[in-house]
């Protein structure tokens, strides 16, 4: 499972990175803003994005959402996690195509459960 | 007289000698006592029982008929009809009320004419029980004359009927001679008979300042051919305060027009001039608290023009006062929607007459905020700032008045909507730093629990979940700190005078970066003994943060340099001040302006930690200390942070002290 996360906040980067690689069968990539993100999308064309929305740059993570949904990596399951838990971020964040929106702060164990549950690419 | 020598006891020779003595003596000051009753004007009588047993010449004059003819009459013989019953009634009940009393009423002279007179007597009743009276009968008939001639002009009439209540004064000016009214005596708390009928009692009586105008007012008018005249002055009451008198008077003149006599009324005005008083200080009351009110008012007249601006009104809307001063309603309603961002919501509050919100941008009055830009090379200077437009809130006050119509009331409520907009964006911000610490926190809990790790990994968890908890206590204690930083409250401060080198000497030898070898090379091109008024803990606070972001962000092998000199700000002010410079990451041009926002952190700050805090809580310190603060920075190159302080004036008496 190729999984790429997308915070500027290192603890955040790193509390991930602890979560995910318990498993070895999953390939990690971190990107610390939107632009880089891109970049590993095309490159790396990950199975699952966790996304946060409020990032330093030109390119937030809802950009990163639409581009990804709009594009032939859509099949990529995009997970928003965000601060901002207001009714309308949510569904800011889905009309922009994500598949899923979880506020900070959120449960790792959680997270590792979309991972199992995630259809095979297909 | 005779009886007394009818002493048949040859024996008292002596005693027959004594009477001889003073039956001559009594004739004698009886000769005198009938000499001296003859010189005066006002009849004097004595009466027993009703019949006259002594009167003086004037008796004649008033009555036409001899004193010898009179004695052993009453004195209802020549008393008007109509007045017999009042007078007898008076006179006959004397025994109840044994004083003097002052009576008047009408004599018949002989000639068939009347004359008005007034009794004045006393009262004793001797051991046989009869009653003597002794007293003066006095002619006043010019006197009532004088106030049956008022009825004839309107004005006339006037200065009567308002008389009621007021003192009358005759003064004739041939023989100098002055009646005053009962009324008039009793108005400055005396009884008829403690004031004397004389020029000598209104003279005395008159407040020492308006004696000189009152009577140049009298002799002015009669000098020139007025009917009527009327001044104000004061007289002093018998209890020692001032009543103020309203005097009117008409004067009797000859053909020529030379006025032989002038009499007229005093009226008691004191409760109307206190009044008065009270109303004028009241209204200087009132235009003081207009003038100094920290709300803009505008009044308009019946006609719908302005009447009145207050000085705040000015300065909320940069308008001039000449320029709006009896213009129109409609003239200064085109000039407020001139000022508001929108034309629509002070139309509808003119309309409805209801408080509404306008929004006024004043550009005259942006002189807050001065930028300056140099070549590559960005410079704020961040003092007072002004927000560029204001919020007024406006309340229009319809009024069934004689002379103000309408009353504007502007108030300026930019700062309390600029502050809840702040609060509630705050509260958000707040929420979000807190949930990324808590998270981490969260998150690395739910694992422990969940998940077996080994001893090293367990290790980096739990220091990862200490620092968060570290960096949220920092958090919410430079909170706590901006918090109470604006409530302003001096409690927080201690106010002192510190050579201001000493404080950073002290602040820099107190800094300590872990880790960090490099140094702050510091440069003083001031006195030693430079002073400040300032906290001396707060100012290091600010200097602390200052410093340990030049580390921070200037991720290389540069010195910090410090320096402190003199300069004069735009304003002609001597500041003293300190500059710290890194070497460091920069910050971008068009996000130096958001240096100061709470939890803004630049976009290159990359995994370096910190709250987006500090520099927020250094503007609030030098604020305090009525500073300012200078930033310049170039991307990617470094960063000048200067905090300027007022340097303390009398430093150099200080130094001699």
């Amino acid at each position: 499972m190729k999984i790429l996360i997308v915070d500027d906040n290192m603890q955040i980067r790193q509390l991930l990175r602890i979560t995910f690689s318990t498993n070895p069968n999953n390939v990690l990539f971190e990107a610390l803003n939107g632009q880089e993100a891109l970049d590993l999308i095309r490159s790396k064309s990950p199975d699952i994005v966790f996304l946060d929305i409020m990032m330093p740059g030109d390119i937030d993570g809802l950009d990163v959402c639409e581009f990804i949904k709009t594009s032939e990596y859509k099949s990529c399951f995009v997970v928003l996690l965000s601060a901002k838990g207001q009714k309308t971020d949510i569904e800011l964040g889905l009309e922009r195509g994500a598949n899923m929106y979880l506020t900070k702060p959120f449960s790792p164990m959680a997270l590792l459960e979309i991972i199992e549950n995630l259809p095979s690419k297909g | 007289m005779s009886d007394l020598i009818l002493i048949d006891n040859q024996d008292n020779q002596n005693l027959l000698l004594e009477n001889t003595r003073l039956s001559k003596a009594l004739a004698v000051a009886e000769l005198h006592f009938s000499q001296l009753t003859a010189q005066l004007n006002e009849v004097i009588f004595i009466m027993k029982d009703g019949f006259f047993t002594f009167l003086n010449p004037a008796w004649e004059t008033i009555t036409g008929v001899s004193v010898e003819q009179s004695l052993n009459t009453s004195i209802q013989n020549y008393i008007h009809f109509d007045d017999i019953n009042t007078v007898w009634e008076q006179l006959s009940t004397a025994d109840i009320f044994p004083v003097e009393r002052q009576i008047e009423f009408r004599i018949i002279h002989k000639n068939r004419q009347v004359k008005w007179v007034a009794l004045t007597a006393q009262f004793n009743q001797n051991q046989n029980a009869s009653i003597d009276i002794t007293g003066t009968l006095r002619d006043i008939t010019n006197h009532v004359i004088t106030q049956q001639a008022l009825t004839e002009s309107e004005e006339r009439y006037e200065l009567v009927a308002s008389s009621f209540n007021d003192g009358i004064w005759d003064w004739d000016l041939v023989s100098n001679d002055v009646y005053l009214s009962p009324r008039w005596k009793e108005m400055l708390g005396y009884r008829p008979a403690e004031l004397p009928n004389a020029l000598t009692t209104w003279t005395s009586l008159v407040h020492p300042d308006d004696l000189e105008t009152a009577l140049e007012t009298i002799k002015h008018f009669l000098e020139s051919p007025a009917t009527f005249y009327q001044s104000i002055h004061r007289l002093k009451h018998k209890q020692g305060e001032w009543v103020w008198i309203l005097a009117r008077g008409i004067a009797v003149r000859d053909k020529s027009g030379k006025a032989s006599r002038i009499y007229g009324s005093h009226t008691d005005v004191t409760l109307l001039r206190n009044v008065e008083e009270a109303l004028l200080q009241r209204e200087r009351e009132l235009s003081d608290i207009v003038t100094i009110s920290p709300d803009g008012i505008v009044t308009f007249t019946p006609e719908n023009k302005v009447s009145s601006v207050n000085p705040a009104f000015l300065t909320m809307t940069g308008f001039q006062r000449d320029d709006l001063l009896l213009i129109s309603k409609d003239e200064f309603d085109q000039k407020m929607m001139m000022l508001c961002d929108s034309k629509k919501p002070y139309k509808i509050a003119i309309e409805n007459a209801v408080p509404l919100l306008i929004e006024i941008s004043i550009t005259k009055k942006e002189t807050g905020r001065a930028s300056e830009q140099t070549l590559q090379n960005l410079k704020f200077n961040f003092s007072h700032n002004q927000p560029p437009h204001r919020i007024l809130r406006l309340t229009q006050y319809y009024l069934n008045n004689a002379t103000t119509a309408i009353i504007m009331y502007f108030r300026d409520v930019t700062l309390e909507i600029e502050m809840d907009r702040m609060k509630s964006e705050f509260l958000s911000v707040v929420a979000h730093e807190l949930r990324t610490p808590i998270s981490s926190i969260y998150g690395y809990s739910e694992l422990l629990i969940n998940r077996e790790f080994d001893n090293a990994a367990k290790r980096d968890v739990l220091q990862a979940i200490y620092e968060q908890c570290t960096g949220l206590v920092n958090m919410i204690n430079e909170l706590l700190d901006l918090a109470r930083m604006e409530t302003r409250s001096q409690q927080f401060f201690h106010f002192e005078l510190h050579p201001l080198i000493t404080i950073i000497k002290e602040t820099i030898s107190s800094f300590k970066m872990c880790e960090d070898l490099r140094k702050i090379e510091a440069y003083y091109f001031v006195d030693e003994s430079s002073l400040i008024y300032a906290d001396k803990n707060q100012i290091k606070r600010a200097l602390l943060n200052v410093l340990s972001n030049a580390f921070k962000y200037s991720p290389n092998s540069h010195n910090i340099i410090l320096e402190v000199q003199l300069r004069t700000s735009v304003l002609g002010e001597a500041q003293i001040g300190v500059t710290v410079e890194d070497k460091g990451i920069g910050i971008r041009p068009n996000q130096v302006s958001h240096i100061f926002d709470r939890f803004w952190r630049a976009d290159n700050v990359g995994d370096i930690i910190g709250t987006g805090l500090g520099m927020a809580l250094v503007k609030e310190i030098i604020d305090f200390h009525h500073g300012e603060i200078e930033v310049q920075s170039v991307f990617e190159q470094g960063t000048k942070i200067g905090l300027w302080l007022p340097l303390h004036e009398s430093q150099s008496i200080e130094k001699e002290g």
